[in-house]
């Protein structure tokens, strides 16, 4: 499936390794023009592939690796979110609870893109972490994944595992999933735990 | 500390050894009685006394470790109040626990969408409950050595006091018990067929 990551700081840069690791194409977007990403692009990966941010949105899978407001401004640049898959692996840290209504963060986005088919993933570990050989001793590093949309989280699973990881699917987003996410100022039980998975 | 076990099982027998090896001491009992343990306590060494169900639930610690089928015969008759209680069992229906897919789910049907530490609970009222331990094949932490792997347990309860005794226990042994929260949210997640039930986690770090 085609993957694009929006977003090409820290975390979407750690993402990108990830993918150029395993040979697997991905287009990485941030505010800057396409060319502007080419050369850090290159240094990563020849599968690593700049687009705009209409481009990138075109793609089957799209990962959100972004500050959480900006979901606001992704939004706008598809014309529909209908039936694509977005792995959101924002925080919403330090976001007040009241500005959410009360929702998981990852609820609100998926609010904002209509039709579009949320997996929360990729969150939990720190950039540095995320962007490292995910095969330690044997094991596989793992990533939690919560959704809403149980059928959703099968095709991440797929990702997740041709990038090295092993994927633990949790749940849904308001009850499960709330183990691993931010919430206000503090973090969920799962975040920062950087666990490898042998059986 | 002491901590007792109801059950004289695998469970029994690889836990307590992992006790025994960091300092702490054990009651073991059955519904056979003391005298039925000698060569059980003694394969432990002198830090295991064989005890009845009595003598293991006045433990710091009781760890209920049986056959699901035997929980409510093994919970009769203790005043469960103020105890801090494990439930380390697998809601298995058969006497012989059927882990393949089929068993797990004619096994998780019976529970008619409630939890098994609720089922729990229920048989042992006013017990300070904390499931644990419960969710890993023993096979997987019979490395005795202080170079194991640092096996993730996960730990759920609603008495947060009796939550982190039970955490600072798991954790004196060398595994690493990650706090999912509450019995109705955590301990569904890694009751038998539950996402977090059967996957054998090792810890890196926490990175925070």
């Amino acid at each position: 499936m085609s993957c694009s990551i929006i977003g090409f700081g820290a975390v979407g840069q750690a993402l990108a390794r990830a993918f150029a690791r395993k040979n697997i194409e991905v287009a990485v977007v941030s505010r800057r023009p396409p060319a502007a990403l080419a050369p850090l692009a290159r240094e990563i990966g020849p599968t690593i592939i700049p687009k705009s941010l209409q481009d990138a949105v075109e793609a089957e899978i799209v990962i959100l690796a972004i500050p959480f407001w900006e979901h606001q401004e992704v939004a706008k640049a598809a014309a529909s979110w209908q039936g694509k898959i977005v792995i959101d692996a924002t925080n919403a840290f330090g976001v007040p609870v009241e500005e959410l209504d009360g929702l998981p963060s990852s609820v609100v986005i998926s609010r904002a893109l209509p039709g579009a088919r949320l997996v929360k993933g990729f969150n939990h570990l720190p950039a540095g972490v995320l962007g490292g050989d995910p095969n330690i001793k044997g094991g596989r590093r793992v990533l939690f994944l919560s959704s809403d949309d149980g059928s959703a989280t099968d095709p991440v699973a797929a990702l997740a595992e041709q990038l090295g990881f092993a994927p633990v699917g949790l749940g849904r987003l308001a009850e499960r999933g709330a183990l691993v996410q931010a919430r206000g100022r503090t973090w969920t039980q799962l975040v920062f735990q950087d666990l490898v998975k042998f059986t | 500390m002491n901590v007792g076990f109801i059950g004289a099982g695998n469970v029994t027998r690889t836990f307590g050894r992992h006790l025994i090896n960091a300092g702490h001491r054990i009651v073991v009992s059955n519904s056979r009685g003391p005298e039925t343990l000698t060569e059980f306590v003694a394969a432990l060494g002198p830090d295991a006394t064989a005890g009845t169900k009595q003598q293991a639930a006045g433990c710091d610690i009781v760890i209920l470790a049986t056959n699901w089928v035997n929980v409510p015969a093994a919970l009769k008759d203790i005043d469960w109040r103020g105890r801090i209680l494990i439930d380390a069992t697998n809601a298995h229906m058969d006497p012989e626990p059927d882990i393949s897919l089929a068993g797990v789910t004619r096994s998780r049907a019976a529970l008619k969408g409630r939890t098994s530490s609720a089922i729990v609970a229920e048989m042992a009222p006013g017990a300070r409950l904390v499931k644990s331990i419960s969710t890993l094949p023993m096979a997987w932490i019979q490395d005795f050595s202080p170079q194991k792997p640092r096996t993730v347990i996960f730990t759920s309860g609603d008495d947060e006091e009796a939550k982190r005794m039970v955490i600072e226990l798991i954790n004196s042994l060398g595994f690493v018990a990650i706090d999912l929260g509450s019995l109705a949210v955590g301990g569904a997640m890694h009751e038998v067929g539950a996402p977090l039930s059967g996957i054998d986690l090792h810890f890196v770090r926490r990175l925070r």
